[in-house]
């Protein structure tokens, strides 16, 4: 199975995805991608909006 | 009832001038919190609003009236804010350490998922993102600014920045890869 790349991953993290559903189904399938998306999620959320 | 935009431009393109301050008290707020976002400093942000809005002014007649004073105006502001950031430079160049070991720097923080807005608040954690964002390129860091925090489409980026969609979504993901580079030195605890 082809994983996804960090550039397909922040696309759909931003809803900017071409093929979100392709996306979400790779992600259930895939854990090496969930987990790879979990850290980028966890990273992208950590980043103080500034008021 | 409140006085519309266009109206108010109206008044202005007729000659009263004075009616301009009210447009600016109305969008200072807006164009201020993106200046502060993208330069990241108050000072630069404060003249970043002035320059806008008399940008704004001195191109008041070229103003399309189908569109909206306040996307207009925050575009103007988006872009003296990229040149305030290329005119400052330093960090423009800034070239990220491949070498550099995180481990050193490491900084132990609680799972996020417990209480994400008080650990925002630690000052290792904001420092760190700082110093992340101050290794992004103008370019770079106005379009995740765009992205990430003021939450606009990339046609709405590519269309502020004056680039093609594509290279505006190119600056969000290179943006993204660096600030996750930046904040490797978080652990984030399971």
């Amino acid at each position: 199975m082809k994983h996804l790349t960090e550039e397909e991953l922040v696309a759909y993290f931003y809803k900017d995805s071409p093929q979100p559903e392709h996306v979400t189904i790779h992600l259930r399938k895939c854990s090496d991608c969930a987990d790879t998306y979990a850290a980028l999620r966890r990273s992208l959320t950590l980043l103080k909006v500034i008021a | 009832m409140e006085e519309n935009d266009h109206s108010i431009i109206r008044a202005v393109l007729t000659g009263d001038k004075e009616a301009y301050g009210k447009l600016v008290v109305r969008h200072s707020q807006t164009v201020f919190r993106v200046a502060f976002r993208i330069t990241g400093d108050e000072a630069d942000a404060e003249e970043v609003v002035q320059e806008a809005f008399l940008r704004g002014y001195q191109k008041l007649e070229s103003f399309e009236s189908r569109s909206e004073f306040g996307t207009w105006i925050y575009r103007i502001a988006v872009n003296c804010a990229l040149n305030m950031k290329n005119k400052r430079k330093p960090d423009a160049n800034y070239q990220i350490a491949e070498d550099a070991d995180p481990t050193q720097h490491q900084v132990q923080v609680a799972d996020t998922a417990a209480d994400p807005e008080r650990l925002l608040l630690s000052q290792e954690i904001e420092a760190l993102q700082a110093r992340a964002m101050q290794r992004l390129t103008a370019t770079e860091r106005t379009a995740f600014v765009l992205r990430h925090m003021e939450a606009r489409s990339t046609e709405e980026i590519a269309a502020t920045l004056h680039i093609a969609p594509n290279a505006a979504k190119q600056a969000v993901f290179r943006a993204v890869q660096k600030l996750r580079r930046g904040l490797a030195p978080l652990r984030v605890n399971a």
